[in-house]
């Protein structure tokens, strides 16, 4: 082992390693990475590390933690390492992303419609029914080119034998792309020599790429559409990241208080009077979209949005209702979703869940409560997760009472033994958890970002990733060819 | 380019509360100055806390919270405190704030230097313990103050001149003329042959010069009245005066000027044009009424009146911002 890794580089042999194999021998693919850094050395790499700290810092790339006392913002930390994945991994993945993505719009429009698949029997019609995102209003409704998914967030954890598995689904309003595209600015300054050798193409063309399959939505006849992002606003704790979609793809931001509706058409409140709206790229809430039919007490909204929506006189970007397909019990039904839909079988595997409505579950479960990870159907955010080899016995009664009165709010799933990443701590490179979230885009067609964001778990041996939970991330590299796996580096988006 | 009311609003707030936090810190320094200057006599120094008071508008809050009217205590009130706001602290969050919401609109180089200037009283407000009574560093006013002066240049030289300026630079103008008037009014009341004031002949020419130099005149007067200070002259400069920058005069004509722009070539369309109409008279007013008209019956009535119009055009900007096309904004009474 290199001066870099150090010879206290030493990960959890039960677990895959995404820098180094068994042997402690660094991958093919990572070995030009490794090459670099030795290089440079551990002294002048933690540098860099605290440069890219104070850039995040003025910059102000951050985020807000829900319930935080004591600031509004924090940084989310970036770790220098940058995690790579190569090609023929990433074909897999990219093409397990974008069969799921389609099975679960195709399933959204089934749901809305004729529900075949409920009477197939495929999928238990109650698990659809008591489903708190599974929205009456939406059923009939026809949106533009049966488009209700246009931004997705697979998440996904590599088991110890290499697989990837989909741990999680986020239909709604996925988020952290700007944190990918500003990570990849900081480290293109910051290290600079990573980038030397490659044709980089520039790619902050996912701007772009949203704003296209946002016009997309937009009603017929109009022809330059014009589209806003709607935020809840600045205390929201993802509002950086609507700012700089905005601003990237030179949207308007508004609030719900800017809007207006009149005769079931979207206006904004303009300096020169009230402008035209005819796409929403909503970050707010199906709830609170609008006061007339979600939540009465909604001030981020707009009155009179959905009918606007129904005549189809504005695009909705996701379409509300798409919580049904990410709600967690019916997660699991998602491998029979793609072979009833697609005839295929699905790329990338489920991790195994206890959807914990049912008794038989339940008992099971609770047998070895410490070897699950209970989860709430409908949260996101890493909120309400209990890790079960972590919890109490206190925790873990306290578990079992939730779940006992609300059986359909829980699922558990096996703990994944997910991948570790040399992750800068203190100095020095130590083993942490890593997750990979690839967005997906959906206009005409599906397509995947390359890489995605690469979520590490910063205190030892945590393996909750979300930044609200302490997490941070790193760049995510893809190869853009399998012939070149060491000497040429590719970033590619 | 679009503009969100919203947004428009928040500029002009942005502008409002850091012209009124410069010349708070401005009346301040000029004030402990001629405090100084005159050895500090009781009488007078009363008479000059009750002035910087008055000026802020925060009278009432100061007896009821501080009690005993001190030079310390009104410094610690009208700099560092954050129970009511008014002080050069308070502003200073309240224009981030509005910043904050608008940050695209305003170029890096001013919301950096603007965060700046607000840690730099966070800090010195957490660091003196709230309340405790004590006092700035002596240097400090000064220095505040030229930030304040360099954040005016960077939004001058910076920031892209487009409707986003224009509602910035309302609120710099409107707020400015305010507070001349606010701080004119204030020195007619506590003149010394006044009630309230000291009582003193002797003081009558520092009170004046004092005046002058919270509202950055003092040269102003001196070139354009030479020989010694007069006070129905200096209540022309200030308010008048088409040439000095700080005249209500001078504020409002630059306020027909961005609000023409705003209002765009359709005015029968824009939220704005009632805010325009109303500075427009005011402007006209000012032009065209003789210089002893203007101080009808007496100054501090003639300025109070100026003062309404101010807050009658502050108002039409904030309705204009929640009016619907079609639905006209109410009038408000008085």
């Amino acid at each position: 082992m290199g001066s870099i890794l150090g010879a206290g580089y030493s990960p959890d042999s039960r677990v895959y390693d995404e820098f180094v194999d068994a042997s402690g021998t660094p991958r093919p693919h990572y070995q030009e990475l490794y090459r670099i850094l030795n290089t440079l050395g551990s002294e002048e790499v933690w540098r860099r590390q605290q440069v890219a700290n104070l850039l995040l810092r003025d910059q102000g790339i951050t985020f807000a933690v829900q319930g935080d006392p004591e600031g509004l913002e924090r940084v989310f930390p970036l770790d220098l390492i940058p995690r790579i994945i190569p090609y023929h991994e990433w074909s897999v993945l990219e093409q397990g992303v974008k069969q799921r993505v389609v099975a679960l719009n195709l399933f959204l429009q089934d749901l809305y419609h004729e529900q075949r698949i409920l009477r197939d029997r495929v999928v238990p019609p109650e698990l659809i029914y008591s489903s708190p995102h599974f929205r009456r209003e939406m059923v009939g409704l026809n949106p533009p080119g049966g488009v209700y998914v246009h931004v997705a967030g697979i998440d996904l954890l590599r088991e110890p034998s290499g697989q990837f598995v989909v741990v999680e689904d986020n239909l709604r309003t996925p988020s952290g792309i700007s944190y990918v595209l500003e990570n990849r600015a900081v480290m293109i300054t910051v290290f600079p020599e990573l980038f030397r050798h490659c044709p980089v193409r520039y790619g902050r063309d996912y701007a772009d790429r949203l704003l296209e399959v946002l016009q997309h939505a937009a009603p017929a006849n109009r022809d330059e559409p014009v589209v806003v992002l709607l935020t809840p606003g600045v205390y929201n704790s993802a509002y950086f990241e609507h700012a700089f979609l905005a601003r990237e793809m030179g949207v308007e931001l508004v609030e719900g208080r800017d809007l207006v509706v009149r005769d079931d058409y979207v206006y904004m409140r303009t300096t020169r009077g009230l402008k035209r709206v005819d796409v929403i790229y909503r970050r707010v809430d199906d709830d609170f979209l609008d006061p007339l039919v979600f939540r009465g007490d909604s001030l981020l909204g707009a009155a009179g949005l959905f009918h606007a929506y129904l005549r189809g006189n504005v695009g909705l970007a996701n379409a509300p209702g798409t919580g049904v397909a990410d709600d967690k019990a019916v997660y699991s039904y998602v491998p029979a979703i793609i072979r009833y839909y697609l005839g295929e079988e699905p790329v990338l595997p489920n991790v195994e869940t206890f959807v914990l409505c049912g008794t038989k579950e339940r008992a099971h479960v609770f047998q070895r409560p410490e070897a699950y990870v209970f989860k709430p159907t409908n949260q996101s955010g890493g909120y309400g997760l209990v890790l079960g080899p972590a919890a109490s016995r206190d925790e873990l009664e306290k578990l079992r009472e939730q779940v006992e009165e609300n059986p359909r709010g829980w699922v558990a799933q096996p703990v994944v033994q997910m991948s570790t990443h040399p992750t800068l701590v203190d100095g020095r490179l130590v083993p942490r958890r890593v997750d990979l979230r690839p967005y997906a885009l959906y206009g005409e067609s599906v397509t995947v970002i390359p890489g995605g964001l690469t979520r590490v778990a910063l205190p030892d041996g945590c393996m909750v990733v979300n930044s609200s939970q302490g997490g941070g991330s790193k760049d995510t590299w893809v190869l853009a060819s399998p012939r070149l796996p060491t000497a040429r580096l590719e970033r590619v988006a | 380019m679009t503009l969100l009311t919203r947004v428009a609003d928040s500029l002009l707030w942005t502008g409002r509360y850091l012209e009124r936090a410069e010349n708070l810190t401005r009346a301040l320094r000029v004030t402990l100055h001629a405090s100084h200057e005159s050895g500090g006599r009781e009488r007078e120094d009363l008479a000059r806390w009750n002035t910087l008071l008055e000026i802020s508008g925060e009278r009432e809050g100061f007896l009821t919270t501080r009690g005993e009217i001190t030079g310390e205590r009104v410094l610690e009130f009208l700099t560092l405190a954050t129970d009511h706001p008014s002080s050069v602290r308070a502003c200073v969050r309240r224009a981030r704030e509005n910043a904050l919401a608008v940050r695209d609109r305003l170029s890096r180089e001013l919301w950096e230097e603007l965060n700046r200037l607000y840690w730099l009283l966070e800090e010195a407000g957490r660091g003196r313990g709230e309340g405790a009574g004590s006092l700035p560093a002596p240097g400090a006013l000064r220095e505040c103050e030229n930030r304040f002066q360099l954040l005016q240049g960077l939004a001058e030289t910076t920031v892209l001149r487009d409707d986003g300026w224009s509602f910035l630079r309302c609120g710099l103008l409107l707020e400015r003329a305010l507070q001349s008037v606010r701080v004119a009014r204030a020195y007619v009341r506590s003149e010394p042959g006044a009630p309230g004031g000291s009582g003193s002949r002797r003081a009558d020419a520092l009170h004046w010069i004092t005046l002058l130099k919270s509202c950055s005149a003092y040269e102003a007067y001196r070139k354009t009245y030479a020989t010694f200070i007069r006070p129905e002259k200096a209540l022309e400069l200030l308010v008048g005066e088409e040439r000095f920058p700080r005249s209500v005069r001078f504020c409002v004509a630059g306020l027909v000027r961005e609000l023409s722009r705003i209002v765009g070539p359709a005015p029968e369309t824009s939220p704005y044009r009632q805010v325009l109409r109303l500075a427009g008279r005011l402007e006209s007013h000012l032009v065209y009424t003789e210089a002893a008209e203007l101080f009808r019956p007496d100054p501090a009535a003639g300025l109070s009146d100026l003062a309404g119009e101010l807050g009658r055009i502050g108002g039409a900007f904030a309705r204009a911002a929640l009016a619907l096309p079609g639905v006209e904004p109410e009038a408000v009474p008085g």
